[in-house]
């Protein structure tokens, strides 16, 4: 094997975890480049402990490698000491496989995960050596695509991004590189392949449509600037989730965040919680056969030797083969020393039973997400989740022997009101209360209840994608005033209260329902050093109010401002099939806090249903 | 049932720090199906424990690693080790395989001394450490811990020190027993620009190459070899040989 590192051995030396940039991990895949025609190298724009914990990833690695005319590698964002080093020693980022600059590959495909990686995302072109807009690159530049879920507003990136792949990679991204090969071939012309290739159904190309704006800031137009071009995007849904997946995923060195084999039991969620953009972009739900699933699960852990195998999914629970998958890796797996990491369930007494199985009680804790401290607020946010439930849930387990309760909960949600925050405080007690009518002698010691709080975002595509965004004063005052009621509980000293950082969600919110002017904001940070903005050691509020300052931008107006449902929005390009109208009828419904249905029990006309013949089934 | 398995870490894996060589090397026993004996508990583990850990930045041809076996089940040791190498990636490789009797002290414990090749890539840089170890009656390396302060003399911790392996190695056979064919593999005893040394090492008292570059200054970048790790006091027996 004749593979020189990139890094010279003083600098991996210099740097923390120089793991991270040797590549050659277990079950990477090795090709010779004279066999090649297409070199695609995959990112994540985050650390590579992350990075390497995404699936995502892991599964269009296997299907691009399974090419023989294409090479697919990978680059992770450098930590920030081997930042500087790059930048000083004018290094150019390397992808990990063969260690040969990023710049030289013919696409480089970039998943967006959260919007606070998008400084990490200039910060990867940057080090790569391509020009970070667009619109100055060449015909020897890689084709920069993006996809993951904020593609699904694509618009505050549209700036720095050739291409974005909507919806999921395993449908077209074999006609992108067919056409590729065949155009490459000829004389290449970067503009003339761009144009073609936004005319594969799926893939938006932000520089062949323009936008503008009336007097008021909002959308007036969004028009391809060519007439063949299609008006509206249609997100990418793989029907067939039996073609692709690792079944030797990739085995890193050092330990990373997801350090285990990972089963994508489902797709799509059938909850509609009206807040969750996943539960609306994934749909229609899609199953994968327990079958397959049982065969993978045996060949990922020969192919890794990993000693823990873990399910994934929206909602586990409401996977038909959940049951059956649970216990079958239980009686498969527990003589070969695999744990299984069980997916967060709901509490019934199928989880108790397998849970008391797989984990020690004494040291795991039950979770709950009501995502809202009242009945009313629950009913708004359309969480089926009731106080009864929740508490007839957590007696079951305390009377198994567990006495830790994590409690996830969302401030700042819509036409919340304080006395709704002060359920949250209400709820925790009750539950602690709960515990204490256990006799003495039964009990395990003291409750453990911890609260989390999020901050809530409204994202595209979601019933409240038109609703105002808390600003950050608000959510500290909320943040204080959920303190301030829990300390007024009776078992206040058994119940522990985290909470998110109000900047951070705040930029977040402005990303996520942004527009195409933001990207003068996100050039300007990250020209003052902004990075790893979802590390809050690396986080600079400070810098990025200055970035909105300079570029005049008002960041409540993409938070803060209440849109009309009549309002272009900046994602209305994207077809997703879940249809506006159904999404209107949702954020009424939630005006009047009435719930709707779950699609298992009655199927309520999202529109989601076209992806799939014969629409959906349960 | 107790193995010792020798093995080699080369290349770029000298970027990988011991705790991560060791859930490499548990992942790679489970690869390979071998039957290793886990602890009792919830989490249980595989038992296995280390000669002496290796640090970021070197690699080694004289590695050593203690597990616990349930039985060697179908394969005799040869094929088991290429069963597991053939499932590894090409630069962590076992060389030996060896059953021991159960009341075998573990590896650790035995510990006595370790050869090592560095390499400065530079002849009059060579010379001058030469000079200096020889000039010097004693080379006196201070090492402090939060509870203590130790005054280390080199010159009688690393009992061998050349510039010509074929020296280092005339020097070892009369002091140690090991397997000299095996380090040839490895070695070119022509390579200019290398020191060879065996250190005293040990759970209280572990000398390191590095210390005698700390004290001598001048010299960066160097490259350092563990060739093997022996047993013993004054005479010293390699772990290769039972
Ligand atoms: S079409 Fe009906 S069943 Fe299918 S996802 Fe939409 S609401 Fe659910």
């Amino acid at each position: 094997m004749d593979r020189k590192l990139a890094l010279e051995r003083n600098i991996l030396m210099s740097v923390e975890k120089p793991a991270r940039y040797i590549g050659n991990e277990i079950n990477m895949v090795k090709k010779d480049l004279n066999d090649i025609d297409i070199r695609f190298c995959m990112c994540f724009p985050d650390v590579y402990e992350i990075g390497m914990s995404h699936l995502g990833i892991q599964i269009l690695y296997d299907m691009f490698n399974k090419r023989d005319d294409t090479y697919c590698e990978r680059v992770y964002s450098p930590w920030k000491d081997l930042d500087e080093i790059m930048r000083r020693e004018n290094i150019p980022l390397f992808a990990l496989e063969s260690q040969q600059p990023v710049k030289d590959f013919d696409f480089l495909g970039i998943t967006l995960q959260y919007e606070m990686c998008y400084t990490n995302v200039l910060q990867v072109l940057d080090l790569s050596q391509i020009p970070l807009f667009a619109a100055d690159r060449g015909n020897d530049d890689p084709i920069v695509i993006g996809g993951g879920p904020c593609s699904y507003n694509p618009e505050p990136l549209a700036d720095f991004f050739d291409i974005f792949y909507i919806g999921e990679g395993e449908t077209v991204y074999d006609e992108l590189l067919d056409l590729y090969k065949d155009m490459r071939n000829k004389d290449y012309d970067r503009h003339e392949f761009l144009r073609k290739a936004a005319m594969i159904e799926g893939l938006y190309v932000p520089s062949l449509y323009s936008v503008e704006y009336d007097a008021n800031g909002l959308i007036s137009s969004f028009e391809p600037i060519y007439e063949e071009l299609p008006h509206k995007i249609r997100k990418q849904a793989a029907t067939d989730l039996e073609e692709y997946y690792p079944k030797n995923p990739l085995v890193p060195y050092i330990k990373v965040t997801q350090d285990r084999a990972v089963l994508e039991i489902m797709r799509g969620c059938i909850r509609g919680c009206r807040f969750c953009q996943a539960g609306m972009i994934y749909r229609p739900l899609r199953e994968r056969n327990a079958d397959y699933l049982k065969s993978l699960a045996g060949e990922m852990i020969d192919s890794t030797g990993y000693e823990e195998i873990s399910l994934s999914s929206l909602s586990s629970s409401d996977c038909s083969c959940i049951k059956e998958m649970v216990y079958y890796l239980i009686d498969e797996f527990s003589d070969k020393k695999v744990n299984i990491s069980l997916p967060s369930l709901r509490i019934d007494a199928f989880s108790l039973d397998v849970m008391s199985k797989v984990q020690d009680i004494r040291k795991s804790s039950l979770t709950f997400a009501p995502e809202a401290g009242s009945q009313r607020m629950r009913d708004v946010i359309n969480k089926g989740l009731t106080e009864e439930i929740i508490l007839s849930g957590a007696m079951d387990a305390f009377k198994s022997g567990w006495n830790r309760v994590k409690l996830y909960f969302m401030l700042g949600l819509p036409t919340e009101t304080y006395d709704d925050i002060e359920a949250i405080a209400k709820l925790a007690e009750s539950i602690a209360e709960e515990y204490y009518t256990i006799p003495k002698e039964e009990r395990n010691g003291k409750v453990n209840i911890v609260v989390s709080t999020s901050l809530f975002v409204p994202k595209p595509f979601t019933p409240f994608q038109w609703v105002s965004m808390n600003k950050a004063e608000e959510f500290t005052d909320k943040k204080g005033f959920l303190m301030s009621k829990i300390k007024e509980q009776l078992n206040q000293k058994s119940i522990k209260y985290n909470c998110h950082d109000s900047e951070v969600s705040v930029l977040e919110g402005v990303f996520a329902r942004g527009d195409r002017r933001c990207a003068k904001v996100i050039y300007s940070a990250y020209k003052k050093g902004c990075m790893f903005d979802s590390w809050s050691e690396f986080f600079d509020a400070g810098k990025w109010e200055e970035a909105f300052l300079e570029n005049d931008i008002d960041p409540s107006f993409y938070t803060a401002r209440e849109r009309s449902t009549g309002e272009m929005l900046p994602w209305d390009f994207i077809d997703i099939g879940v249809t506006k109208e159904f999404l209107i009828r949702e954020y009424e419904n939630s005006k009047k806090a009435v719930v709707t249905p779950n699609c298992k029990e009655k199927c309520s006309g999202c529109g989601a249903s076209s992806y799939l013949k014969g629409g959906c089934r349960f | 049932m107790k193995a010792r398995l020798r093995f080699v870490k080369l290349g770029e894996m000298q970027y990988i720090g011991h705790l991560d060589l060791m859930r490499y090397f548990q992942k790679l026993f489970r690869r390979s199906g071998l039957y290793m004996s886990y602890s009792k508990g919830f989490n249980p583990h595989q038992i296995m424990s280390f000669a002496s850990p290796l640090g970021v930045g070197l690699t080694s041809i004289g590695e050593y690693l203690d597990i616990s076996l349930e039985s060697l089940g179908e394969h005799t040791e040869s094929e088991w080790i290429d069963i597991i190498n053939a499932r590894s990636n090409g630069l962590i490789l076992v060389t030996a395989f060896m059953i021991m009797p159960d009341d075998t002290k573990p590896s650790m414990s035995l510990l006595g001394a370790a050869s090592y090749r560095v390499e400065l890539f530079s002849e009059d840089a060579v010379k001058d450490v030469e000079r200096f170890f020889y000039g010097n009656e004693s080379i006196v390396y201070i090492k402090e811990t939060k509870k203590s302060k130790k005054e280390i003399d080199l010159r009688k911790e690393i009992p061998i020190l050349s510039a010509d392996y074929n020296v280092f190695s005339d020097e070892m056979s009369k002091i140690c027993i090991y397997d000299h064919d095996y380090e040839k593999k490895y070695i070119d005893a022509g390579e200019k620009g290398c020191i060879y040394m065996l250190c005293r090492a040990g759970s209280v008292l572990n000398i390191k190459p590095e210390m005698l570059f700390d004290i001598y200054g001048k010299i960066t970048g160097y490259q350092i070899m563990r060739l093997d790790m022996l047993s013993g006091e004054d005479k010293y027996v390699s772990m290769s040989v039972g």
